[in-house]
């Protein structure tokens, strides 16, 4: 969702090995609701910290503790810029690398607007597709595909990166006001309450085959 | 008798009348880079080593490279890459030369067909305002305002100008032209013929915004800018004629060259892959260790020219060498026989033989071990600093004085130094090592969900390789030692774990705990909670370093050897899983061997370091196989 800093991120935590990242969409009412995501690289932090005292590593140049900040401060200034959305917060622990960023949206289509103008923020070369993320419509939720094309896993290269961060995870969590009734992704879980869906993946596969990710929910 | 006098006279006069490219190296060069050419490209078996030697050329070629390439003759890397194209014999010299405002590096080779040469090279510019031609006698000089060449039948000289500030600003004035050849050259030939073409001051070097300017602006404005447009460009001929004069020289032998440096012929006549040569020692040390200026460098500070007792003859020279499964490089510092006198103190010190039970053997993926005596080499330090910045004590300017002062304030603060307390308490005999991974204890941050997927923040453990790094000191005066590591570890950063052990838990940045530990013969500084909690008594004979490694570290006061495969397995177990790794870095493991430095023993004239980088293939050339391994690499 946010290419550069993903780079810059996915290539440190490629080092490092272990992470995890959750989504999480809360709906309080019929479209509005808030939006967070959680990464924690706390698993690997030792690794981190001696890769952050590096300029660069095998080639490639690590980011300043600076310009991580920069890059959380221009997703979130994008993201407080798009009307709708309101009680931004975000976290940067560099103690035990956790980030977490959240806020409020009115409705669905401005959280896909908050997060296309945070991706482009952060990168500014080159103007990014617009990207629908979810889509909430007549009683059914949609988790749609992003991106719309997934990694080649053929390359032998990739194939050993991809290795390097196999216990790595990305879990989304979708609450809601309703009952759930179906869930399309056959992995997903349905709470006990049965108002929430979780789907737990391995980020090499999503890297792959970011189809992995959709999910259709109704109610 | 009579056939040995023949014999020897025919010897002496064909010494005499042959002569090597070195003949042409003048003396006062501040550095001598040779290569041998074709050695280098049988070694790679006619892979392209060159491309990894851009940064290299690039370096020589000052601030403006890319700058004139549509304009150069002749490229280096042209001969460098296929010098059988050009006909060229088989070492090339570059030297460095500083003589006012065409200073710059000249590359030196000799050639066997100047016709061959000469077909060889780019001529586009030659005519242009850009180029200065000159014909001379079996040769051509050709000077471009960066790159510039001559040559006659025997030899080529290619010159790369250092940037000047001069040459783009009009207030930098050009001095008047040098008569060239000088002392050394013979008479201008009758038939040498000028072709400098008439300079066109109108078109020289005019840049396109500048013409538009010139054709929106006012008369006097164009009168002006017009005038200026000619300086320039009477300057930049100026600039070429004195460059070409120069190469005219270089194609010249000159009296005080670098045969006559004994050090150098040997160094010349040792057929090494390459060497590096670096003269005016006192000079680039004044140039990059001044002790005043944070920024290392200072034009006011000359070496004092009077007082070279310990200065003069200094020199280094750095070799290097690809042979079957090995690359060997060797550094030497030569030096008068005043300076032996305090090498031969400052390493008259074996290691010592206590330290050697704090170093775990069972793993051990390198070591660095030092033995000198720091007192003799802090008293030559002292006298060659003192000689060295003799210089700026005679200056009257205020920072002269300023620069002498701080000596003085120098030379009182260490009078008042307790010596015993600053050598003999922790030693100049130390050994450092890596002596393996071990696991460690890491918590972190991770998440549990609830029946309704609400996360919970949990504390889990895992289970980390980290490198034991261990640095042992011998100590002298156990009294000393004693009460300075009991105030040191008063300090509030530090948890004293018992009389003879503190350590320093980290911090934010840092998850390491470091220990520094007390014995009655060493000070040890280490990550390894099992050396410093549990074997500060040492470890027994059989876990240490192996009889053989022990006597290398004993003949040398300075030795290192890194196990490079044991290493490199160290660091794919603790960083990839299962033995899965990048495919260039399976290549790295499966190709590199060992490393290992060594000095040899002070002589009356230099004191060196002999480094070897094993590979694990024998059978074949070194300088092949790592271009292979690099290409590799970077495929991926």
């Amino acid at each position: 969702m946010f290419p550069k800093t993903l780079f810059l991120a996915v290539f440190c935590l490629m080092m490092s090995g272990c992470f995890e990242i959750i989504e999480e969409v809360s709906y309080k009412g019929k479209d509005n609701g808030t939006f967070s995501m959680t990464a924690n690289c706390s698993k690997s932090k030792t690794r981190l910290k001696a890769l952050m005292k590096l300029d660069t590593f095998m080639g490639a140049r690590i980011p300043h503790e600076y310009e991580i900040n920069n890059y959380i401060y221009s997703a979130t200034q994008a993201i407080r810029a798009t009307p709708g959305i309101s009680n931004i917060t975000n976290n940067l622990d560099m103690e035990n690398f956790i980030l977490t960023l959240s806020f409020d949206f009115d409705k669905t289509e401005t959280l896909n607007k908050a997060i296309n103008n945070a991706a482009n923020a952060v990168d500014k070369h080159k103007a990014l597709a617009y990207m629908n993320v979810f889509s909430f419509d007549n009683n059914k939720f949609i988790r749609h595909q992003v991106p719309a094309k997934g990694t080649s896993n053929t390359d032998t290269v990739r194939t050993a990166a991809l290795k390097l961060i196999s216990d790595a995870s990305i879990t989304s969590i979708y609450r809601f006001t309703s009952e759930v009734k179906t869930s399309s992704n056959k992995k997903a879980l349905i709470s006990k309450n049965k108002k929430a869906v979780m789907l737990k993946h391995n980020v090499a596969d999503i890297i792959t085959k970011p189809e992995l990710f959709t999910n259709s929910i109704t109610f | 008798m009579k056939y040995i006098c023949i014999l020897l006279s025919a010897f002496v006069i064909t010494r005499a009348q042959s002569q090597t490219l070195t003949d042409y190296i003048p003396a006062n060069a501040e550095y001598v880079f040779s290569m041998n050419l074709q050695q280098l490209n049988t070694k790679s078996n006619q892979m392209d080593y060159t491309k990894y030697l851009t940064p290299l050329i690039r370096s020589t070629s000052g601030n403006y490279y890319d700058y004139d390439n549509n304009c150069s003759i002749i490229s280096v890397e042209d001969i460098i890459k296929s010098p059988s194209d050009f006909g060229i014999g088989q070492n090339l010299y570059v030297y460095k030369t500083s003589t006012g405002d065409i200073s710059g590096t000249t590359f030196l080779f000799s050639i066997s067909d100047s016709k061959k040469f000469a077909s060889k090279l780019k001529t586009d510019c030659i005519g242009s305002s850009k180029m200065y031609t000159k014909t001379i006698e079996n040769g051509m000089v050709y000077a471009g305002t960066n790159t510039s060449l001559s040559y006659n039948d025997k030899m080529a000289v290619l010159f790369v100008k250092s940037f000047s500030y001069s040459d783009y600003y009009s207030d930098y004035d050009v001095a008047p032209v040098e008569a060239a050849p000088a002392e050394e050259a013979p008479a201008a030939d009758s038939a040498t013929v000028y072709e400098m073409d008439e300079v066109d001051t109108t078109s020289a070097v005019i840049d396109a915004p500048i013409i538009e300017e010139l054709i929106d602006a006012p008369a006097e404005q164009y009168e002006e800018d017009s005038a200026l447009i000619r300086e320039r460009a009477e300057k930049n001929k100026l600039m070429l004629e004195k460059i070409a004069g120069y190469l005219e020289k270089c194609l010249l032998p000159v009296k005080e060259n670098y045969t006559a440096n004994r050090n150098f012929s040997k160094l010349a006549g040792g057929q090494h892959d390459a060497f590096f040569y670096f003269n005016s020692f006192d000079m680039l040390y004044s140039r990059m260790y001044f002790p005043f200026n944070s920024g290392g460098y200072n034009t006011m500070l000359q070496p004092n020219n009077t007082n070279r007792f310990l200065t003069s003859e200094m020199n280094s020279t750095y070799t290097l060498d690809f042979e079957n499964g090995s690359v060997k490089m060797n550094v030497l510092s030569n030096y008068n026989k005043n300076v032996y006198p305090y090498m031969k103190a400052t390493c008259d010190v074996k290691q010592s033989k206590k330290l050697f039970k704090y170093i775990d053997g069972k793993n051990l993926m390198g070591y660095m071990s030092v033995a000198v005596n720091s007192e003799e080499m802090a008293k030559f330090y002292a006298a060659f600093y003192k000689e060295l910045f003799g210089g700026i004590t005679s200056g009257t300017t205020r920072r002269s004085q300023e620069y002498y002062n701080i000596l003085q304030a120098a030379e009182l603060f260490y009078a008042f130094i307790d010596k015993e307390m600053l050598y003999n308490t922790v030693k100049s005999q130390a050994i450092f090592a890596c002596t393996g991974f071990e696991d460690v204890k890491i918590k972190y941050t991770t998440y549990e969900y609830d029946e309704d997927f609400k996360p919970i923040e949990k504390t889990a453990e895992r289970i980390e390789k980290q490198p034991q790094m261990v640095l042992a000191s011998a100590i002298g005066n156990k009294e000393n030692a004693r009460k300075l590591f009991d105030i040191i570890s008063k300090f509030t950063v530090f948890t004293k774990v018992n009389d003879n052990v503190f350590v320093f838990s980290g911090n934010q940045y840092m998850h390491l705990n470091i220990y520094f530990a007390l014995t009655d013969d060493a000070f040890i500084i280490t990550n390894n909670a099992n050396l410093a909690l549990n074997h500060l008594k040492g470890y027994e004979k059989d876990q240490q370093l192996d009889k053989a490694e022990k006597a290398k570290i004993l003949q040398h006061n300075a030795c290192m050897k890194i196990y490079g495969s044991k290493m490199m397995t160290g660091i794919n177990d603790a960083y990839f899983k299962n033995g899965e790794t990048f495919p260039w870095f399976a290549k790295m493991m499966s190709s590199l061997g060992d490393v290992e430095m060594y000095d040899t023993k002070p002589t009356e004239n230099g004191y060196g370091m002999s480094a070897v980088l094993n590979l694990k293939d024998n059978s074949t050339n070194a300088l092949y196989q790592l271009l292979k391994m690099i290409s590799s690499v970077n495929e991926h």
